[in-house]
């Protein structure tokens, strides 16, 4: 009896590991992940592109001190055309101005899409 | 969708041969024959007209059975149990035909309820009395008669007549005893008692009894979310583990009991939504993650006896949610094919407690001296955890297999 209980805990508990699936899309998807090692001289933003449509020309970081970062209105970092899925990350020293608040996202442009990551927002200390 | 429809239908194949292998309820017991002996074994607790027959009897667990007839039996019974003995139909009954049949009867077993210098038997809705010759208590069969002052309702009193003769000489009266098995058992037991027979105390089935339970299974969860999308989530599956506990009252049926379980599951749901506002295209993947505690409580009864039983169980479930975990990924497509990605993490969402109602057929069977082993099939339906205490904007239908054993 003891034994079949710990058999049923652990099948339960092993049973509880979820995983989320990845919906697919006519586009590419992107997400903007954790901002590593914030110090006084930059840091370093990371993205993950997690569904490709295939033909991904363009990728990397919007910032601006604004509120919505675009490919139009802010800084951009571009990292070029990324055949395979996963994470990519991209360093930046120098521009940012001490206290400010600014919000980055990663993007993704195919021909026919421009996709964008949530916002995160950061401050240079 | 596929490997899982193909692990239910394994899952069920594999619960057929359990179903199939259903076989009549023996119980320890005995047979009386001609000469008076009688003769230990396994006899078939049937109900009803089957009881009155034909006795199936079977020398041990695993051998064959053989089947009596009235003629060929003084009668049978069971351990610390009813009784039953053989006897040749009373003319009036022949003609009553209680069994709904016109099958001409000799010999027929008629259960007994009292034994003494009055025995009483009972043959199908029929009291018979037994003192110096068989006689039947007649059923009562009131009448509307009409009168000068409108219909009246006539009463049937010739069996409490009849009952008042074999009475006579004692302090005991039929006047307010109904054609009733307990009413009437009660009340020959107390003439014969009256009359210094004291019947030999019968070790009685205990008037409660406890199961315990332990089992795990395989349950798959189909939630609808209708606020502030209408969400059609993936079903989620997943292994649930738990503990039972049966109370029954054998005294008074030994087929139905109260059903408690509490189960641990953690379910993970993930669903897609799409809406259009103002040119804006929002595409919406939604992803629940909840462990709860359930309680369900219902009834359960068995459809053949206590064990190697087939069984039904209906009830309700209360649930205890332990803090779930909603996110929702939400992409926005713009004019000129632009798409922003934003996210959160359900905080518009109230989270509540939801109930359930649900229905499971199942098959016991012993395995091992008191161990049991049980398959289990149910199917429930609940008011979802997504909502108000008010208003629910949520439901989920969940199938599950059980596996277990039970002490």
């Amino acid at each position: 009896m003891q034994k079949y209980f710990i058999f049923l805990f652990s099948l339960v508990m092993a049973s509880s590991c979820t995983e989320e699936e990845v919906t697919t899309r006519k586009y590419a998807r992107v997400s903007t992940e954790e901002i590593t090692e914030i110090t006084s001289s930059g840091m370093i933003f990371h993205g993950k592109l997690f569904f490709s449509s295939g033909d991904i020309m363009d990728h990397g970081f919007v910032w601006t001190d604004t509120g919505f970062p675009t490919l139009t209105n802010g800084n951009k970092i571009s990292l070029g055309a990324k055949s395979d899925l996963g994470e990519f990350e991209s360093s930046v020293t120098g521009t940012l101005q001490q206290g400010k608040l600014y919000s980055v996202r990663a993007y993704v442009q195919s021909s026919t899409y421009t996709m964008y990551g949530k916002i995160l927002e950061f401050r240079r200390p | 969708m596929k490997v899982t429809l193909l692990a239910l239908n394994i899952i069920a194949f594999s619960f057929l041969p359990l179903i199939c292998i259903a076989q009549a309820d023996f119980r320890p017991g005995y047979i009386i024959k001609d000469n008076g002996d009688s003769i230990n074994g396994f006899v078939s607790y049937g109900s009803g007209k089957k009881n009155t027959e034909r006795c199936f009897y079977k020398e041990t667990k695993k051998s064959k059975y053989t089947s009596f007839t009235p003629e060929e039996v003084n009668g049978y019974g069971f351990l610390n149990d009813k009784q039953f003995e053989s006897w040749g139909l009373p003319a009036e009954l022949k003609s009553a035909n209680p069994a709904a049949d016109s099958k001409p009867r000799g010999k027929v077993f008629m259960k007994v309820l009292a034994k003494g210098p009055i025995s009483l038997y009972r043959y199908g809705k029929y009291y018979l009395l037994h003192k110096n010759g068989l006689i039947i208590l007649p059923y009562p069969e009131n009448k509307l008669i009409e009168t000068n002052q409108g219909s009246m309702l006539q009463n049937d009193h010739r069996y409490i007549d009849i009952l008042n003769t074999f009475l006579e000489g004692s302090k005991l009266t039929a006047n307010r005893t109904g054609y009733d098995e307990s009413e009437l058992t009660q009340l020959i037991k107390n003439y014969n008692r009256f009359k210094g027979y004291e019947p030999l105390p019968k070790n009685q089935k205990p008037s409660v009894k406890l199961h315990f339970a332990i089992f795990s299974g395989y349950m798959q969860s189909k939630m609808k979310m209708d606020w502030p999308d209408v969400v059609s989530f993936s079903p989620s599956s997943t292994i649930i583990g738990g503990i039972g506990l049966d109370i029954s009252a054998p005294r008074t049926n030994d087929r139905l009991s109260l059903s408690l379980e509490g189960w641990y599951a953690k379910i993970f749901y993930q669903g897609y939504s799409e809406r259009s506002v103002s040119g804006d295209l929002f595409r919406q993947d939604t992803f629940v993650d909840a462990s709860f505690f359930k309680v369900p409580v219902g009834v359960r009864y068995n459809l053949l006896g206590q064990t190697n039983t087939p069984y039904i169980k209906l009830g309700l479930s209360l649930y205890f949610i332990g803090s779930p975990s909603i996110r929702i990924l939400e992409e926005v497509e713009k004019a000129g094919n632009v798409i922003i990605t934003e996210e959160n993490f359900g905080e518009d969402f109230r989270i509540k407690n939801q109930r359930g109602i649900w229905f499971s057929v199942g098959y016991e069977r012993n395995i091992f001296h008191n161990l049991n082993m049980f398959a289990e099939f149910r199917l429930e339906k609940n008011n979802g955890f997504i909502g108000s205490a008010v208003q629910s904007f949520s439901s989920s239908v969940d199938y599950t297999f059980l596996l277990g054993i039970k002490l």
